[in-house]
């Protein structure tokens, strides 16, 4: 398994962040790369929070999705 | 490779802006002048019967040829660049339709506009759903959006109906044909504006042959796909078969020549009506779907049932309009079942499909029809409608737990594929307590979403430490994301 924070893995992630739909993109980054806040990042993006959620799950799960060839144990997923 | 990704422009968006450009195209491209009148000028450049008839079959030969490739062509390129297409089909066709002196021009004309039909078909409700998708995260406001894009639709046919039937009174029905095209080239011009979904080309790309391959192991191969695609086609099919036949109960019960017309509007509204009636129903409650499997059944049986001039008609607006709201239905069940990389290509099966079954179903109609009167012929329709409501109500039932990683049911009833859409809620810690309770029972039982969960951890750890590499979102003075399109 690779390491989350090597060269491979952040190619990947940042390929797969780019293909991402805007939005999903500006939620993703701000929540998890820069830790912003919840609140703040659905006010800004004008989304509510649940919308908000709903995107991040979906980037995440889309991430992980590209990811997963470096994060399984073993073989592919 | 630069882990450097600059975020996008620093206007926040909203999906209802985001929509309005695609509104405005589709309601231009069904703003189409020449519909109204077209029967009358065929006859000016001497149609006869026998000539419509080859024509209808030209046409209805070009949709379901071309459907199903230029719906897997809009999941592979672009769907915003086949609706410039659609649109440049249609103005080649009314340019062509409008130029005609014979019958060979006009034929070819009408095959130009099956191109337009099946670059169209399946094509704005991925658009549509993916948008949806894009802006809020989930598809819950599809319906509603859906629903107002037919209404502008309906609107646009209803519209352009009245409009060139007086200007073709005014001026020549030919004039009809040259006065749309400038409405459809400003449609093109709004579908460039528009920005169009990328989800479809999010995931990582695939061989033709394999997209292809894809796509109809998407449709037959998967039972829920199977069972939503069928309900859609037979929702498709019977709703061309009211448009088509439902005429002949009118003239079978000599209904005056002038009840025609608004017979036709009022049918045709039924569409715009749908959409209307779907964005404002809930149709998550199942008294509410219940009711609408009901209704089309119903209304199809007392067209075999009454002699009633106004409760043919009535039934009909009926059958109509539960038909278009179930076609909605349809088609969000289907978009929920189906990856967005194949959106587009499932959805243009369903009409090729509805096409496949169109055609016999029309055949033995008309020779029922023809032989027992077509009040008898009424129990085709009521059979479908039923065999649709039967579908209806099985999509409920079979509506939650499906299980995506483990096969075998848990013994909490909790699938692994809601556990994949709470987590975000769970690292929140925004799930209530008994679903928490549910999820973290689960998480313990099972080994696929336990790897699932660790490797969200993974990626969200991997993206804090590209964090600094990431480019932050730039404020007011917007750098613009060269992948997108000017808006």
């Amino acid at each position: 398994m690779a390491d989350p924070a090597g060269p491979d893995v952040r190619d990947t992630l940042a390929a797969a962040i780019a293909e991402l739909p805007a939005t999903w993109r500006e939620v993703i980054i701000a929540r998890d790369a820069h830790d912003r806040d919840t609140v703040e990042v659905s006010e800004r993006l004008g989304l509510t929070l649940r919308e908000q959620r709903a995107i991040l799950n979906r980037a995440r799960a889309r991430l992980q999705e590209r990811l997963a060839r470096h994060l399984t144990p073993g073989a592919d997923r | 490779m630069s882990t450097a990704v600059a975020a996008s422009a620093a206007v926040p968006r909203t999906l209802a802006r985001r929509l309005v450009p695609l509104q405005v195209a589709v309601g231009l491209q069904g703003f189409i002048l020449w519909v109204p009148v077209e029967k009358l000028f065929m006859t000016q450049i001497g149609f006869t019967p026998r000539s419509v008839g080859i024509m209808a079959a030209a046409y209805a030969a070009v949709v379901p040829l071309l459907e199903m490739p230029s719906g897997i062509l809009a999941d592979r390129w672009s769907r915003n660049q086949i609706m410039v297409c659609s649109s440049v089909a249609l103005l080649a066709s009314s340019l062509l339709g409008g130029l005609s002196t014979n019958v060979p021009t006009y034929i070819a004309a009408a095959m130009i506009l099956g191109v337009y039909f099946a670059l169209n078909s399946g094509t704005i409700d991925s658009i549509v759903y993916d948008v949806v998708l894009e802006e809020t995260g989930s598809s819950d406001q599809y319906e509603v959006w859906i629903g107002r894009v037919r209404m502008v639709e309906s609107g646009a046919f209803v519209a352009s109906a009245l409009v060139g039937g007086a200007l073709a009174g005014w001026t020549s029905a030919r004039l009809t044909y040259f006065a749309s095209l400038p409405l459809v080239a400003i449609a093109v011009a709004a579908f460039l504006r528009f920005d169009e979904p990328r989800l479809h080309r999010a995931a990582e790309p695939v061989a033709l042959r394999r997209h292809v391959a894809l796509t109809y192991r998407t449709m037959i191969r998967e039972p829920g796909v199977r069972q939503v695609m069928l309900l859609a086609a037979l929702v498709g099919l019977l709703s061309q078969a009211v448009f088509e036949f439902g005429p002949l109960w009118l003239v079978a019960l000599a209904a005056p020549a002038a009840l025609f017309g608004p017979y036709w509007a009022a049918l045709v509204s039924t569409l715009g009506a749908g959409g209307y009636l779907t964005s404002k129903l809930n149709l998550d409650r199942r008294a509410a779907l219940s009711l609408l499997a009901l209704a089309a059944p119903a209304a199809a049986l007392a067209l075999t049932q009454t002699r009633a001039l106004a409760a043919v008609i009535a039934a009909q607006v009926v059958l109509a309009l539960s038909l278009a709201i179930i076609s909605i239905r349809a088609g969000k069940l289907l978009h929920d079942g189906v990856p967005s990389n194949l959106r587009a290509g499932v959805s243009s099966g369903v009409g090729t499909l509805s096409w496949m079954l169109f055609l016999p179903f029309s055949l033995v109609f008309g020779w029922f029809a023809r032989a027992h009167g077509v009040q008898r012929a009424g129990w085709f329709l009521t059979a479908t409608a039923l065999l649709i409501a039967l579908l209806l109500i099985a999509s409920v039932l079979r509506r939650h737990p499906r299980p995506v990683a483990a096969s075998a049911a848990q013994p909490d009833e909790f699938a692994c594929k809601e556990l994949v859409e709470l987590v975000t809620d769970y690292l929140d810690g925004v799930l209530p307590p008994e679903l928490k309770d549910t999820f973290q029972t689960h998480l313990a039982s099972c080994d696929g979403c336990a790897e699932y969960v660790r490797q969200i951890g993974l990626t969200i750890r991997a993206l804090k430490e590209a964090g600094l590499h990431l480019a932050p979102r730039p404020q007011a003075s917007a750098s613009r994301d060269p992948d997108r399109p000017d808006r």
